[in-house]
């Protein structure tokens, strides 16, 4: 056979053009995920930012130096913050807490109209709806259509796993289930000891709204006790009653930081470390649509290196009391996004899995106080609630960072100190 | 069809991928004729093309991330791919549906066999060889497409389609001789203009 005769056909049809299907772009564009539009910081902005905030951490660690009494001052005067806020937020945040009650409340009714209407309709196709212009809603529509393709695709190609799908759909339900009942605790637990802090989340499209609770500082209880740091329901509801109901709704668990740390005394008071930290993303988006309820469910394993300045506030055999500031560079090692379609009107739930891939490095600066017990003069476990600003990184990945960059952070974990302590 | 030049394609790769949609929208407009060429070659039912073109856009323009421009060409060759990939996967779905291992054992219409006369295609247009080629039998088409356009060998065509690396040899070599044919009749019929 001659193959020079395949060369030449290939050659010749090399360029050879077919006019696409009319209306073809504006079918893809409206499947596309929406991007946030990210303002990129340089790498040199970023290196600044983490910069200034090493140069803050150690101008206060020399001012607390200078002044005996400068760490009750801070204690008081971050007392007096955190009254503030709470003070400034509580009212606030029962606001919150009782419009997204009401907006759950509103979600039902709407789901009880449409499904008398779907009842009414019978045999009427369902015309697909567009998303409203929500960046997430958008995403995971688009997102959805791609997993149902998929899905079509598994479906025609192994008949045999549908028991596979069927233990799959029944633990969705259950996990749906459990979601529910945890979602009630989280309204529960919103007593007056936790402090509370809502910050709107800016969305201008639609009327979004972000319910923080830091269940962290909840008295007596540990915040990783339990099987969830449930911290964080940050919803964005979108509804638009001229197309049914619509949600979409991105609910991101708190993540806690896990450390190893090593930590060397530049003085008495202060020191410079630096380790590696382990923190992984949990975040769940509903949307919801006339017919079908998605569900995408988001794990990211992120591997991050910090760089911090401590400042000792009380340093003894037992205990060390710090306050500490720094950057942090992450990287997302591994993810995962497990989908759910729930379709009311089948009364079924498929559910299918992909990996993620988040490009990229997140950055980060982040200050917090700290509380170590020493188990020998070079090992100690801490514990360290603080606040966190993630900068923009250039991923369409939804997560906690890039939906709350300025946010609260738990980490602990075992720190070596490479000087004797005293 | 309108080239991108290198510098171009590159700073548009880069815009699409920071979710510029102007800029997407001009890789579709550059390269939107040539893959629905590529795709039909494959799927020439009008609806199928469709719906290939519109999920290899979409898989292109959400997994342009993992593209790394590579110089000129690489964009092209890369959207290509994704498209050949789109297709055969329609191409998998249907062979499943129909459900037979059989399947690919498809129709052989009876020609006169051993043509070694290789027509010089040069003056044929580009549109009646693509025509020539969409009017091919499920089987000759998708297996020439693989050897001729995707250069893929007997081997891999054998293993991306499920059949044998002989029935592969078998399928392309009876493409070729109707393609010859109707090449050598084309050309006969418009012997003038050529």
């Amino acid at each position: 056979m001659n193959e020079d005769w395949f060369g030449k056909l290939r050659d010749k049809m090399e360029d050879y053009g077919k006019s696409a299907p009319e209306g073809l772009w504006d079918e893809i564009e409206a499947s596309l995920p929406k991007k946030r539009q990210v303002v990129s910081l340089s790498w040199v902005w970023k290196s600044v930012a983490i910069a200034a905030a090493l140069v803050i951490g150690v101008f206060a660690t020399v001012r607390i130096g200078h002044r005996h009494n400068a760490p009750a001052a801070i204690v008081a005067q971050a007392e007096k913050e955190t009254t503030d806020v709470s003070k400034a937020t509580a009212k606030q945040e029962t606001a919150e807490v009782v419009s997204v009650a009401e907006d759950s409340q509103a979600k039902k009714l709407l789901l009880a109209s449409v499904q008398k209407h779907q009842r009414g309709m019978k045999e009427e196709t369902i015309i697909p709806q567009d998303i409203p212009s929500s960046s997430s809603a958008e995403e995971t529509s688009a997102e959805r259509k791609e997993d149902l393709s998929e899905q079509k695709l598994d479906d025609s190609e192994s008949g045999d796993e549908d028991k596979a799908e069927e233990e799959e759909a029944r633990r969705t339900e259950e996990f749906l289930r459990k979601a529910e009942a945890e979602d009630r605790a989280v309204k529960r637990t919103a007593h007056p000891v936790s402090v509370g802090l809502s910050i709107g989340s800016g969305a201008t499209e639609s009327n979004s709204s972000g319910v923080f609770n830091t269940m962290m500082f909840d008295a007596g209880k540990s915040p990783y006790s339990g099987n969830k740091i449930d911290g964080i329901a940050t919803r964005a509801v979108t509804k638009d009653v001229a197309r049914e109901n619509i949600y979409d709704d991105a609910s991101h668990k708190r993540p806690v930081r896990m450390g190893i740390m090593v930590n060397y005394p530049l003085s008495k008071v202060f020191g410079i470390e630096s380790g590696i930290n382990y923190s992984m993303l949990n975040s769940t988006f509903t949307t919801t649509s006339s017919r079908t309820e998605t569900e995408d469910s988001q794990k990211l394993h992120y591997i991050g290196i910090p760089v911090n300045v401590t400042a000792n506030i009380l340093n003894t055999r037992y205990f060390r009391i710090y306050a500490m500031a720094g950057g942090m560079g992450e990287k997302c090692v591994s993810g995962r996004v497990t989908t759910s379609v729930r379709d009311e009107k089948a009364g079924n739930v498929r559910t299918s899995k992909k990996d993620l891939d988040v490009e990229g490095l997140e950055w980060s600066i982040n200050a917090a106080g700290g509380l170590q017990f020493n188990i020998t003069d070079f090992v100690g476990i801490y514990a360290e609630p603080g606040v966190s600003y993630h900068f923009d990184s250039n991923s369409s990945v939804n997560t906690i960072y890039t939906d709350r960059q300025f946010d609260f952070a738990f980490n602990f974990g075992i720190r070596f100190s490479l000087n004797k302590r005293r | 069809m309108t080239l991108l030049t290198k510098e171009n394609e590159r700073s548009l790769v880069e815009r699409a991928k920071s979710g510029d949609r102007l800029a997407m929208k001009q890789i579709y407009d550059c390269y939107s004729n040539y893959l629905a060429a590529t795709c039909s070659r494959f799927l020439p039912d009008k609806a199928e093309m469709k719906d290939v073109l519109q999920d290899s856009f979409i898989k292109i323009f959400s997994s342009l991330d993992k593209f790394a421009y590579r110089g000129e060409g690489s964009l092209k060759a890369w959207m290509r791919q994704v498209a050949v990939n789109e297709s055969l996967k329609v191409l998998r779905r249907r062979r499943s549906k129909v459900g037979s291992a059989i399947s690919y054992t498809w129709d052989q219409p009876d020609i006169e066999d051993e043509s070694d006369d290789e027509p010089d295609i040069g003056n044929v247009p580009e549109e009646v060889i693509q025509n020539m080629i969409e009017a091919l039998p499920d089987g000759y088409r998708t297996v020439i497409n693989l050897y001729a356009f995707e250069q893929k060998s007997h081997k891999e065509i054998a293993s991306l389609l499920g059949i044998t690396e002989s029935t592969s040899a078998s399928q392309l070599h009876r493409a070729r001789a109707i393609l010859a044919k109707e090449i050598n009749e084309y050309k006969r019929k418009n012997g003038d203009a050529l």
